[in-house]
């Protein structure tokens, strides 16, 4: 197993490497060490009127959500484990040559993956916090206890998605009941207040019975042991049930290219390539996808906050516009997935070029998307009883989202999952998404005392940000013009 | 048949590079291929087959050297070049999620080929596709993947072709059938660039060659010339670039 995992370890790092040099793709961590021990010594300024309780909800439901999107093996699985994947083969795809198991390959995955993340991103975080904390000083006790809690809720996101996907492999029906009793949990807690947001993301419960806040330890360690439960849990079950899909049967699809392109000439947009966007996007389970990564994290985010304004008793700051921005942070990784739904290759033998496709997907985004995001900034509006701020949350939510995806875009094409692990443009990236965002939130939160400045600067921010979409816009075919699709 | 003799080149490169690294892929190729010409590009694994095939498609651009292609410049005309020619790749990857109809619709829109439903029926009926209707392409066979390819490079049917190994994965009857194809096309004096390691298949059909050794240019003569004596392509090949293999004949 040892020697299986390591040249996994080794795959993993080739191909994240081949998007840059092996320098730049070592010196991520570093990198995450530097802007995390930044951001903790700087926190008390860049959050503002934020306290920590919010940031600590947001960063156990954001390392939730980064688990369950590293965790979906079982999705992947086809395509890693039936189809080349382009030119290239992985080492998982061994088990239909050699005498080796999917189960131990599945494992291997797993601990690849934790391994991988954590060596990348979660330790040199937790160095650059600790260091932060060093100079602050906050106490290291803390800082401590809250990783823990950070990176068992990692891993627990991780299982419960594994475990989840492999159950869609198996039936779809038992994947919709998974799912079902999931959104369920949720609804319950935020509509009805019976039970604690703690039965979805223990870690939560741990964090808020442990420093930094009066710790009551009992009941810390008890949701603590109950996440580590939760992680093995999910992880044993989904190994004992894992099995590759052996496609017995091939499934017949109706034609829809056609009809796709009839639609969309009716509405006077591009048919050509966009018809075969959504064709691949319906085939191809991205709506599913996108419920889990779009609409859930959304849901999720919107109740946690409920219940700890309503279940908990303790008043937070977010609002509607607060949504609006974060709206477009989620939109990010509905990109991601809409450039990863499949290969590009046949695209070098037809006379297309990437900004060609770059565009494509972006005018798919928006029409997939605007119409769901209104509607969630609206129903957020009401059940917060903030109608008076829906008009700036709207224009907010608009804004950030058409800047933030056509930033991504920009920075990396068609190819966002990679390039994202490439220090260069992680910089960028943060550096283009934190500022405005910070900015919005800070601004947001600042709208309850009913600042004008506030509103003032919120549009004002909107204003650049919708300047520098139309560069980003540009700066696509200046790009990725000369880019090929391999 | 049109003559070989007084044709405008289709193809022009002169010491055409390619490094990838410390490695040389293609090392100060140059070669002619007249209009009207099918060409064979024929060598070892690794020689650089498909990298030239590559270059001269734009899809790669070169470490130094020049090529043209119908009179374009494939490192600054790509789009050009790929409106004029048709590309049968060496990985056979059409779109997952399209069913073969509709990918060779979705292709030739892109070329925009008039009357395409007539085409898209020619096609699918002479690869025999009608039978895979409603399958999405990722489900079809390796073959039947491989036919899709080769339909979607024949739908706007192109002054010029460029094929890596398109005979790969296809069954005896279909080999027979491409190559069938092939010869029409010859006699129509369309111009054809085929990498190739099926050797007594492309020996049948192509008339001008080079043979590629580690990169660099072993052999470009006709194949009437360089079969001279009797000798076929496979001996001719084993004795140019086999020597280090020990199947030096």
């Amino acid at each position: 197993m040892v020697s299986l995992l390591e040249l996994m370890l080794r795959e993993e790092y080739r191909m994240h490497a081949k998007y840059s040099s092996r320098q730049m793709f070592l010196s991520l961590p570093l990198y995450i060490f530097i802007f995390s021990a930044l951001f903790t010594y700087g926190m008390d300024t860049l959050m503002g009127n934020m306290r920590l309780v919010d940031l600590l909800t947001l960063a156990y439901a954001g390392v939730f959500i980064y688990g369950v999107s590293v965790g979906a093996f079982g999705f992947l699985g086809r395509t890693y484990l039936e189809r080349r994947y382009g030119k290239e083969n992985f080492l998982v795809s061994m088990p239909f040559l050699l005498p080796v198991t999917f189960r131990r390959m599945f494992l291997g995955m797993y601990m690849r993956d934790v391994i991988f993340y954590a060596a990348l991103i979660l330790i040199p975080a937790f160095g650059g916090v600790v260091l932060g904390a060093v100079l602050v000083p906050y106490s290291l006790i803390s800082v401590s206890l809250i990783f823990l809690g950070l990176i068992l809720t990692f891993l627990y996101g991780m299982s419960l998605s594994f475990f989840i996907s492999v159950l869609y492999t198996i039936d779809r029906r038992l994947f919709l009941l998974a799912a079902g009793v999931l959104m369920v949990l949720m609804a319950g807690y935020g509509l009805t207040h019976s039970y604690g947001l703690e039965m979805i993301v223990p870690g939560l419960g741990y964090q808020l019975r442990s420093l930094p806040f009066p710790p009551v330890w009992g009941e810390a360690a008890g949701y603590l042991l109950i996440t580590i439960l939760l992680a093995v849990g999910f992880l044993m079950m989904a190994l004992v049930l894992v099995r590759v899909d052996q496609r017995e049967t091939v499934n017949k699809h109706k034609e829809m290219y056609v009809e796709h392109m009839r639609w969309l000439s009716i509405f006077h947009l591009p048919p050509t390539l966009l018809a075969k966007e959504f064709v691949d996007i319906r085939r191809s389970g991205l709506i599913t996808k996108m419920f889990f990564a779009y609409i859930v994290p959304l849901v999720f985010l919107s109740f946690t906050t409920w219940y700890i304004n309503h279940g908990l008793n303790i008043p937070v700051g977010f609002n509607a516009v607060f949504y609006g921005a974060m709206v477009g942070f989620f939109g990010v990784l509905m990109y991601t997935w809409m450039t990863n739904t499949d290969l590009n290759d046949y695209y070098e033998t037809l006379p297309v070029i990437v900004p060609q496709i770059i565009r494509t997907k972006l005018m798919a985004f928006f029409i997939l998307t605007t119409g769901v995001s209104t509607l969630f900034v609206i129903a957020i509006s009401l059940l917060n009883s903030e109608v008076q701020l829906l008009w700036l949350a709207l224009v907010v939510l608009y804004c950030t989202s058409i800047y933030m995806i056509l930033a991504t875009a920009y920075l990396t094409g068609l190819n966002a999952n990679s390039f994202f692990l490439n220090p260069t443009v992680l910089t960028k990236f943060t550096v283009i998404s934190l500022l405005p965002d910070i900015l919005l939130t800070v601004l947001s939160f600042s709208l309850q005392s009913g600042e004008w400045w506030a509103m003032a600067g919120i549009l004002g921010v909107c204003g650049v940000l919708l300047l520098l979409s139309l560069y980003f816009f540009r700066g696509i075919e200046r790009k990725w013009a000369k880019i090929t699709f391999t | 048949m049109l003559s070989m003799v007084g044709r405008m080149p289709a193809i022009v490169v002169e010491g055409l590079t390619k490094r990838f690294g410390d490695f040389v892929a293609l090392d100060q190729a140059t070669f002619s291929v007249e209009g009207g010409v099918f060409f064979g590009c024929f060598g070892p694994n690794g020689a650089g087959k498909s990298t030239l095939l590559k270059l001269l498609t734009g899809q790669l651009s070169p470490s130094s050297g020049t090529a043209e292609v119908l009179g374009l410049d494939p490192f600054t005309q790509a789009m050009e070049i790929k409106r004029r020619v048709g590309i049968v790749p060496e990985v056979e990857s059409p779109p997952s999620y399209l069913t073969a109809s509709e990918f060779l619709r979705f292709a030739g829109t892109l070329h925009q080929v008039e009357s395409l439903d007539s085409k898209i029926d020619r096609w699918l009926g002479f690869f025999d596709l009608n039978a895979a209707e409603g399958t999405l392409c990722r489900d079809l066979s390796k073959g039947m993947r491989q036919k899709v390819m080769l339909a979607a490079a024949f739908i706007h049917e192109p002054k010029l072709l460029f094929m890596d190994e398109p005979f790969i994965n296809l069954d005896p009857i279909y080999q027979r059938k491409l190559r069938d194809y092939l010869f029409e096309l010859r006699d129509q004096g369309r111009t054809v660039f085929l990498c190739s390691h099926i050797l007594d298949v492309a020996q049948r059909v192509v008339q001008e060659m080079i043979i590629l050794d580690h990169g660099k240019v072993a052999l470009h003569d006709t194949v009437s010339n360089a079969l001279v004596g009797g000798e076929d392509l496979e001996t001719l090949f084993l004795r140019l670039v086999g020597g280090g293999n020990g199947l030096t004949p």
